[in-house]
């Protein structure tokens, strides 16, 4: 969510909503936050939990490091930020964002020479650090700790969109996916929010030209925005991914905004715009003039010089071709890599999509088979975020109710279904 | 009064604000004010490093005043004061200038908007010089609980609540627990028993000694406030709510969860429910396959069996949202009918199909498998329903103008299901009134944030969830019932609360005892004391409305924080500007 610009469908601005949590979470007294942190092994049962963590070296001492930034002036190293999704560089030492939690400076080890040539080359940035807080000798720390519920809230990622080959995605330069296109309009990213098509640059470093985005870019003349990319389809993800349709129609409202004159085209199946105020939006959008076009779109080519998107509009019983410069895929989610490996070692049973299992679908959506371990928000199945949050809220009932009865939840799981209705029945007498 | 050393922060808020508002000239401009010592601007200001940044300069550079000029202090007035605590200074010394909702999201001349960004940084610049260093106050937080409704919302919290220990005051107004679930049969998209899921709900609320259930009641009055509430709960059948059974409790909070009540059908003519025999409702469907036999008024089983969803739904003339729950539910139509009578054949007209949650796309596919027509029309474009000829081998007709083929297609129907859509209950207004809360305009109860408070109001210890707040489906309700309960558990297990010091003070002195604010009063806040002929403000109770303090014909009721000095220092700021 850090990395959203605005959020469907009030349009308030994700950092606004994101930024307090964060802070309140890093300074809780009551809150340990571990970064760079993965669970590698859990024993005990509910009410006494022991979890194994390994916490990668983040080489940058946390107490120390100011942000001031000089470290990352003298890196010579610059590789892709994960944080902007890849379309802008970041330094081999450096702090995803400026708004992070804990607000300090962290190295790649996949990308720094010092630890790739294991401390015989450059090291230039520990020379430069006034704090003196960066270590890059440091090792991964192994915590034990002791704990009587789990919470997972560990969330989804997008569909790896190179293998659906028919929208040209990694073949022409300015077919996006969704979080590179929240990337690119955010406030704080590479072109300042502003709406661009990629230019060319010549890379040294690869010896040929490249396509970037640059704040002196072009904005496009026109956009296709196609919903349902790889979800509701048997090939990819069966499931609905719950949000794109939202998203999408958000990032209509946000280029007619910022390049008014911009042609906008949306293909969408099914509409879903289910929650409160969504259909409302969706009419919104209609009104400021996007073409909202019902129907699958099945190619992207290129045409004298310029994409066209080829799909049919059910509507109007015909097959349509539009010529944009820039289109947008609303790529479906998938759970977040290690929810596999989580599932197998705390024993939580999955679904054949792949997320979380719950307890119960209509009486128990938050609690897992097993005591004392709570799902929350995206990996248990996709969801918006006001649903991500009510459930995170409904699993502190179950941990607090745990806390207080002093035992593990309150199930009737020894009960028969049977039992229920005779009881049932004696009441209905009363 | 200690020199004044004010500290001003303008806020970017990523482009929100600087896109139309030259920050750096509005911070310029301060800058330059009486008793400012320092003026800074910086992209987000209440992440860490803008609210380090304030911390920092109040203790380097000594301010004992601080005005952020950034979004509404609803949104991050909080947020700032414990900036401003962390470092030691009151909370009550700081002033927030809203240049975003009212400001950069309003305009569209960046000129203009930048004058009156600056304008309203004055104005808080001249209204903080007045502040002075207020107190919060401490209550305790009672740990009895209210809930409104007794549907699955109601009984989750309810048992979230008691078995953790709470008295739960749960009132209901039918003669029953279990609200629009116990009409339901199986739900979507699992085929799950909704009658199992509900009996051990009930179950396990009549057998908590902790929940005392009032039936066929009514919550008629509610006073106090967060931590403190008093409730009038009143029978709706003339008789006693039931054994030993208080008509006033005391609460600490109350989750609301009055759920909703389906649309009615008849208000689209041209469908001709209620004309037509065998063109009857979702729910009318549902009581028939809970019968246990799916047939026509005169008794036969239906051949023809078609579903029209949207009824009352994303529509201009009723209700424009979406209802959620329909389409899953009239998949599981689709289903049931099926199953009960093998040989009908089932049409199932639709708009958009809503199958966006867990197991839904599956339970659509496999409905497609099962030889279901589906057939598409277009929002507002209404299908309309004939009766059929005597040649006819069906009872209706029904004309689709159906997208996917492109054609005006008719359809023969022995049965016409309407998915009639949700809508907030007849007494959602009442329920509103009692509890304060607002509602929006469809009726359904506004939360207090859509993301980051789904579950709370906007009055303190009021909580909303289930179907009351928007359509939803089970798991959400459930979801949302939990959520409520565990706030309320959160605070209750802090055992005391604190209000904030925003109340009013009656000076003795120059109250004439005309009691003329008594009655005033929204909060019933103010008592009047017979020996001493004065009125007198219950702190906690207040809310710092001000409307006894604009009343009060001796002037002798100050409004704390919101002084006449405060607020004509804050008018006078407006005007000027350079």
């Amino acid at each position: 969510m850090a990395m959203f610009d605005k959020t469907f469908p009030t349009l308030d601005c994700a950092a606004c909503i994101l930024t307090p949590k964060m802070v309140s979470v890093g300074q809780h007294e009551m809150i340990r936050l571990l970064t760079r942190s993965k669970v590698v092994a859990v024993s005990g049962k509910p009410g006494s939990y022991r979890v194994k963590i390994r916490q990668s070296a983040r080489f940058v001492d946390i107490k120390s490091c100011v942000a001031c930034n000089q470290c990352t002036e003298v890196c010579p190293v610059k590789v892709k930020s994960e944080f902007d999704a890849g379309i802008s560089l970041r330094k081999a030492i450096y702090i995803p964002f400026p708004q992070a939690v804990p607000n300090a400076y962290l190295v790649d080890e996949k990308s720094c020479t010092y630890i790739l040539s294991e401390g015989k080359k450059c090291g230039v940035c520990v020379k430069k650090c006034p704090k003196e807080c960066i270590n890059l000798n440091e090792k991964d720390h192994i915590t034990d700790i002791e704990v009587g519920n789990i919470i997972l809230a560990t969330g989804y990622e997008l569909l790896d969109v190179s293998t659906i080959e028919q929208y040209g995605y990694g073949t022409f330069p300015n077919v996006l996916t969704s979080i590179e296109f929240e990337r690119l309009t955010n406030a704080s990213g590479t072109t300042g929010g502003r709406i661009v098509t990629k230019t060319k640059q010549f890379s040294k470093k690869l010896n040929k030209d490249e396509w970037v985005f640059s704040p002196e870019g072009v904005p496009p003349r026109s956009v296709a925005l196609i919903h349902c990319v790889g979800s509701r389809n048997k090939k990819y993800n069966p499931y609905c991914s719950r949000v794109c349709c939202m998203y999408s129609l958000k990032f209509a409202h946000l280029i007619k905004e910022k390049v008014p004159n911009a042609n906008v085209y949306e293909f969408y199946i099914d509409m879903r715009a289910f929650g409160k105020g969504y259909e409302e939006f969706a009419e919104r959008i209609k009104q400021e003039g996007t073409f909202v076009v019902r129907g699958h779109s099945a190619s992207v080519s290129v045409v004298d010089g310029q994409m066209a998107v080829r799909g049919e509009d059910i509507f109007n019983d015909r097959l349509v071709e539009f010529k944009v410069d820039m289109i947008v895929l609303a790529v479906g989610l998938i759970p977040s890599p290690g929810t596999e490996e989580l599932s197998r070692m705390l024993g939580i049973q999955r679904d054949s999509d792949g997320w979380f299992s719950e307890l119960d679908y209509n009486g128990s959506p938050t609690d897992t088979d097993r005591g004392g371990i709570f799902v929350a928000g995206m990996c248990q199945a996709p969801k918006d975020i006001p649903d991500t949050v009510a459930q995170a809220s409904a699993v502190a009932a179950g941990v607090l109710g745990s806390l207080t009865s002093g035992k593990g939840i309150g199930h009737m799981s020894s009960v028969t279904l049977s039992e229920i209705e005779a009881r049932a029945k004696t009441i209905h007498t009363i | 009064m200690k020199e004044s050393r004010t500290g001003v922060y303008i806020c970017m808020c990523g482009t929100n604000i600087a896109k139309i508002v030259d920050v750096e000239a509005v911070a310029a401009y301060a800058s330059g004010l009486p008793n400012v010592v320092l003026a800074r601007t910086y992209k987000y200001m209440c992440s860490n490093p803008g609210q380090e940044m304030i911390s920092q300069d109040i203790r380097e550079h000594q301010l004992n005043r601080v005005v952020v000029a950034a979004c509404s202090p609803n949104m991050h007035e909080r947020t700032f004061r414990a900036a401003l605590r962390s470092a030691g200074l009151n909370q009550y010394l700081f002033e927030m200038a809203n240049i975003r909702e009212q400001c950069s999201w309003v305009h569209s001349d960046p000129k203009e908007a930048t004058e009156k960004a600056k304008a309203l940084v004055h104005a808080a610049i001249s209204r903080v010089q007045l502040h002075e260093e207020l107190e919060s106050m401490s209550v305790d937080m009672c740990p009895n609980v209210l809930v409104i409704g007794g549907g699955i919302a109601g009984m989750t919290a309810a048992l979230e609540l008691a078995d953790a220990g709470n008295n739960v005051y749960l009132v209901e107004k039918d003669n029953h627990l279990g609200g629009n679930l116990a009409r339901v049969d199986l739900t979507a998209p699992y085929l799950y028993s909704a009658r199992d899921l509900l009996t051990e709900k009930i179950t396990r609320t009549f057998n908590n000694k902790k929940i005392h259930t009032y039936l066929q009641s009514k919550v008629s009055g509610l006073t106090g406030f967060i931590g403190n509430f008093r409730a009038t709960i009143g029978s709706l059948n003339g008789m006693g709510a039931g054994k030993n059974s208080p008509d006033e409790v005391e609460i600490g909070n109350v989750v609301v969860c009055t759920g909703y009540r389906e649309f009615d059908a008849s208000r689209i003519v041209h469908y001709g429910y209620g004309k037509l025999p065998n063109v009857i409702t979702s729910f009318e469907l549902e009581k028939m396959i809970r019968a246990g036999r799916i047939e026509t008024r005169e008794g036969k089983i239906p051949k023809y069996v078609a579903i029209i969803h949207c009824v009352g739904s994303r529509s201009q003339e009723f209700h424009s949202y979406c209802s959620r729950v329909c389409c899953m539910t009239a998949l599981k139509y689709a289903h049931e009918i099926k199953s009960a009578n093998p040989e009908s054949y089932i049409s199932d007209i639709y708009i958009d199909m809503h199958a966006f949650g867990k197991g839904h796309e599956d339970f659509y596919r496999k409905s497609s498998e099962a030889k279901t027509l589906f057939l598409m029309y277009e929002k507002g474009d209404r299908p309309v329903i004939h009766k059929a000829s005597p040649k006819d081998d069906c009872e209706m007709l029904i004309e689709v103008n159906e997208k996917l083929s492109g054609e005006v297609i008719e359809i023969p129907a022995d049965l016409v299901i309407l998915m009639v859509g949700m809508e907030a209950r007849e007494d959602s207004y009442e329920v509103a009134r009692t509890v304060n809360i607002s509602q929006d305009k469809e009726g359904w109860f506004i939360e207090s944030h859509p993301k980051l408070e789904p579950v709370a109001t906007t009055t303190d210890g009021i909580f909303i969830a289930g179907t009351c707040v928007a359509p939803k489906d089970i798991p959400d309700s459930v979801a949302q019932a939990r959520a409520a309960a565990a706030r309320i558990l959160a605070r209750i297990a802090k055992e005391r609360i604190e209000v904030d010091a925003l109340y009013s003070e009656v000076n003795e002195d120059l109250c004439s005892g005309c009691r003329l604010c008594n009655q005033l009063c929204p909060y019933s806040a103010i008592e009047f004391i017979e020996e001493k002929r004065h009125s007198h403000i219950i702190s906690a109770l207040c809310k710092g409305c001000g409307v006894c303090v604009a009343a009060c014909p001796s002037a002798a009721i100050k409004g704390r924080h919101f002084t006449d000095q405060q607020v004509l220092a804050q008018l006078d700021g407006l005007f000027v500007t350079g």
